[in-house]
């Protein structure tokens, strides 16, 4: 019994670092129609950042996360000001392409930008309270996972009441719908995705924050964090920015049985099987409704 | 108020619009009309910035509008009803229309506009918060007609309103908007493929084939035309009267 | 479709100049393993030009390809089976490969196809990783022997090929099918064309060259790590290569290759480490303002070189 409860708060833990992840990649995906193939390199940024904040200023990684975010929020708009807005032109299918194409031409020269300031060693954040757990009926709890929940949980539902109470969310939500319709609403639609791009970046770099306590960072390991954003992002569907959080909890979820069943050293590759076995049978995401446009 | 000058459209290297002038004054109704294709649409399209014209001007109150945003257009008083509605479908007819008053001008007034529209489309406001996507035809029309008037437009463009729509209901939403002219001092352009309908609301009109305008005058005048009724009344000698 | 004769001439004397290169100098180690690699990376780059340069159907999953073949091509000739029986053996594994794992992939449209196939790239990567994660290394003999012009030979005639292959696909049914998908699929599913039939063959002429290229690259390298022959660089390279050089075209990729091999190794003299940065940089513009890549700049160049002749005959006229 203790070992269910054991691997359902490690579904949970992982699942929101997982749903946030999926956040920042999802909300540029569907409001913009691009993919942002460098995302992972984005959570690897935010890592450094936390990390030499912490290095530096003796700021604590929790505690940076505003600042990280305005950096990676700065970083973001500069993203959408000088390669994003260019493909705003084209038709949707090749801006997909393209947007593809670029980012992915963006992570090489990400990468090696960083080995080359920071080198390629392995690094992460140790605070005094790092190895923490609380024990909770029997059950191990880590200060780390659970802030990273806490953290989940506080910034999707953020975003959430972006989108749905503000007038900027409404005209997020008109932008993705039909940008052409929102610009003859009076929207200032590159405005509109300028700023999106930038909350999209930030949401990398609280994720990086994350990571950079949790587990590690390093100029390649950004990859193997935007196939986990992807696989959240299928699993969701593509216009259905909600679900993406009930999605990194079960992608969590199913690599914590599997953790339990095959071991570590296998958990990518059940989580990879388990996103081709969704894109082959539903490519629209598991709970992602009919929908066609008016 | 408005004044199209010589303007060339082009999409890419295809060459849409040659020349075209029009001009379009305070408290009128001014309609463009002409077959498929003929590019009447495109020139709305240009008007409300999602085109830049490689020549010529376009002037509103004295102002060139001609390469600027659509949302600065909007800014400006003019805005447009598009082909197709193109309503944002996953959001509520109130939201639509929320999203309508988006500029600053437009939102302070929001509340005082919302209770305007209600009055005048009863049925959008008993369905207010159903999803625009599952409204009927006319009332996807009505929407759209509303979202642009929630910008408090001084100019109205309005895009093929007829498409797709029962003669009753064309009817309908053609009453309102020669009310809105005549109660509100809205000016309207629009365009129409339904010609008698568009010669029977506006005051004057312009001709537009294969994007060259061919004739304009006077509705009634126009409407009594040999060249008109054969083009595009069909061949009865039936008088069409206002 | 026609055949332009000048230009079969050109390559023709430049492949017979390659040829005749290791004969008449003495090329030493340096030029050697650029050039082998080179051509490893034009067979690739072709590999790539199949699905990702006609039909746009980007597919970030060579490596699957490249590494089974590689794999598999050692493991023969480690237990005694000749090179030159093990690579077209090695080959045959990947083109298994690609229908195995092709074929649910291909319902998959723009950035799903994408995703899923580095996902299935990764994924074989990582078993692979764990499985054998040692250097496999073959006897001494074989390092002690080792000569370059086997390679030299062998990596070239697989180069070579993969470019008669792009070409007999361009003038053929194959080609115009996957050109079609490229500009609009839908389109071209509506007008009858059989895609999948088309996307199947596409992709298993595609996984063909990448495990040509794999085998010659293994009897290149002699001693591989197989993890390392999955690593995400082999899908990657043949993409920067295809779209800097100009997707679909056939000189294209060979011009990619070349820039990404021969003036990086240039580069990394003059920059160090940078000379990644530089290429990714480039490919980002290219990708920006050429979409058509080297080749299509080349071929604005053309026409506005011989626009004034045109307007002279017209004028004349």
């Amino acid at each position: 019994m203790e070992a269910v409860f054991q691997i359902l708060t490690y579904g949970i833990m992982v699942g929101s670092l997982y749903a946030l992840i999926g956040m920042g990649f999802s909300l540029i995906f569907s409001v913009m129609k691009y993919v942002n193939i460098a995302q992972g390199t984005f959570i690897m940024l935010g890592g450094y950042a936390c990390f030499f904040l912490f290095k530096y200023l003796k700021i604590d990684p929790y505690i940076s996360i505003p600042a990280v975010m305005i950096i990676m929020s700065l970083i973001g708009m500069a993203l959408y000001k000088f390669l994003f807005s260019r493909l705003m032109d084209l038709p949707v299918g090749l801006r997909l392409n393209n947007s593809m194409l670029i980012t992915f031409g963006l992570i090489w020269v990400l990468d090696n930008l960083v080995t080359l300031l920071w080198t390629s060693d392995v690094r992460s954040v140790t605070t005094s309270y790092t190895g923490e757990v609380i024990n909770l009926a029997g059950v191990r709890l880590s200060y780390m996972g659970m802030a990273g929940v806490v953290l989940a949980v506080v910034f999707i539902t953020a975003l959430h009441l972006l989108l749905t109470r503000t007038y900027f969310g409404k005209a997020v939500r008109a932008a993705t719908q039909d940008a052409e319709a929102a610009g003859l609403s009076g929207i200032n639609v590159h405005r509109t995705f300028l700023i999106s791009c930038g909350i999209g970046i930030a949401l990398a770099g609280v994720a990086g924050v994350v990571v950079a306590v949790g587990y590690y960072i390093s100029p390649s390991g950004g990859l193997a964090w935007l196939l986990v954003a992807m696989v959240v992002v299928v699993l969701a569907g593509e216009q259905n920015v909600n679900w993406v959080f009930p999605a990194g909890l079960l992608v969590g979820l199913v690599e914590a049985v599997s953790v339990f069943v095959t071991g570590a050293s296998y958990r990518e590759v059940v989580s990879l099987l388990l996103f081709i076995t969704v894109l082959v049978f539903k490519p629209e995401g598991l709970f992602a409704k009919r929908s066609r446009g008016v | 108020m408005l004044e199209v000058k010589d303007i060339d459209v082009f999409y890419g290297d295809l060459q849409a619009l040659w020349g075209i002038t029009l001009e379009v004054n305070e408290g009128e109704v001014v309609s463009l009309i002409g077959s498929n294709g003929a590019g009447k649409s495109t020139i709305l399209r240009t008007i409300s910035g999602l085109h830049k014209p490689s020549k010529g001007t376009i002037s509103f109150n004295g102002k060139r509008i001609d390469g600027k945003s659509s949302y600065e257009i909007v800014e400006q008083g003019i805005c447009m009803v598009p082909e197709g509605r193109r309503l944002f479908p996953e959001m509520s007819i109130l939201e639509n229309l929320e999203v309508g008053a988006y500029t600053s001008r437009a939102r302070i007034e929001k509340d005082p506009t919302l209770a305007w529209l209600y009055d005048l489309f009863p049925i959008l406001s008993r369905r207010s918060l159903q999803l625009a996507k599952t409204l009927s035809g006319g009332e996807q029309q009505m929407l759209a007609i509303g979202r642009a008037l929630m910008s408090r437009p001084t100019l109205l463009l309005v895009d093929e309103m007829s498409l797709g729509l029962s003669p009753l209901i064309v009817q309908e939403l053609s009453k309102v908007i020669k009310e809105l002219n005549k109660s509100k001092a809205l000016t309207v352009l629009l365009v129409e493929q339904n010609v008698r309908l568009a010669l029977k609301i506006s005051d004057r009109s312009y001709i537009l084939e294969n994007g060259h305008i061919v004739d304009h005058g006077e509705a009634g005048v126009l409407s009594k035309s040999e060249n008109v009724k054969k083009a595009y009344l069909g061949v009865l000698p039936e008088k069409i009267g206002g | 479709m026609t055949y332009h004769w000048k230009s079969m001439l050109i390559s023709g004397l430049i492949v017979a100049g390659l040829a005749v290169l290791p004969i008449v100098f003495n090329l030493g180690s340096n030029i050697n393993n650029l050039l082998i690699l080179m051509f490893v990376y034009v067979a690739l780059a072709q590999s790539f030009n199949v699905i990702g340069g006609m039909a746009l159907q980007i597919h970030m999953g060579i490596a699957a390809f490249f590494g089974t073949s590689a794999f598999i091509t050692h493991v023969l000739w480690q237990h005694g089976i000749p090179i030159y029986l093990a690579i077209p053996v090695g080959t045959m594994a990947s083109m298994a490969l690609s229908v195995v794992i092709g074929l649910p992939t291909l319902r998959l449209r723009g950035m799903y196809f994408a995703i899923g196939t580095l996902a299935l790239a990764e994924t074989l990567r990582i078993v692979v990783s764990n499985v054998w994660p040692l250097t496999i290394y073959m006897p001494v003999s074989f390092s002690v022997n080792f000569t370059f012009p086997p390679r030299y030979y062998s990596s070239l005639a697989v180069a070579v090929f993969s470019c008669l292959v792009i070409a007999a696909i361009r003038n053929s049914k194959l080609g115009l099918a996957l050109v079609s998908m490229g500009d609009d699929q839908d389109a071209a599913q509506v007008t009858g064309v059989n895609l999948f039939k088309y996307k199947v063959t596409a992709l298993v002429i595609s996984s063909m060259l990448a495990g040509l290229s794999g085998g010659v690259y293994c009897y290149f390298r002699v001693n591989i790590n197989p993890s390392y022959l999955f690593v995400p660089l082999w899908s990657f390279e043949p993409i920067v290569a295809t779209a800097i050089g100009g997707m679909g075209s056939l000189v294209g990729p060979v011009i990619g290759s070349f820039i990404l091999v021969i003036l990086s190794d240039i580069f990394a003299l003059v920059l160090g480490e940078a000379h990644f940065i530089i290429f990714g940089i480039l490919f980002i513009l290219v990708v920006l303002y050429y979409p058509y890549g080297l080749m299509g700049l080349f071929h604005k160049i053309r026409l506005l070189v011989s626009r004034p002749a045109f307007r002279r005959a017209v004028a004349e006229r």
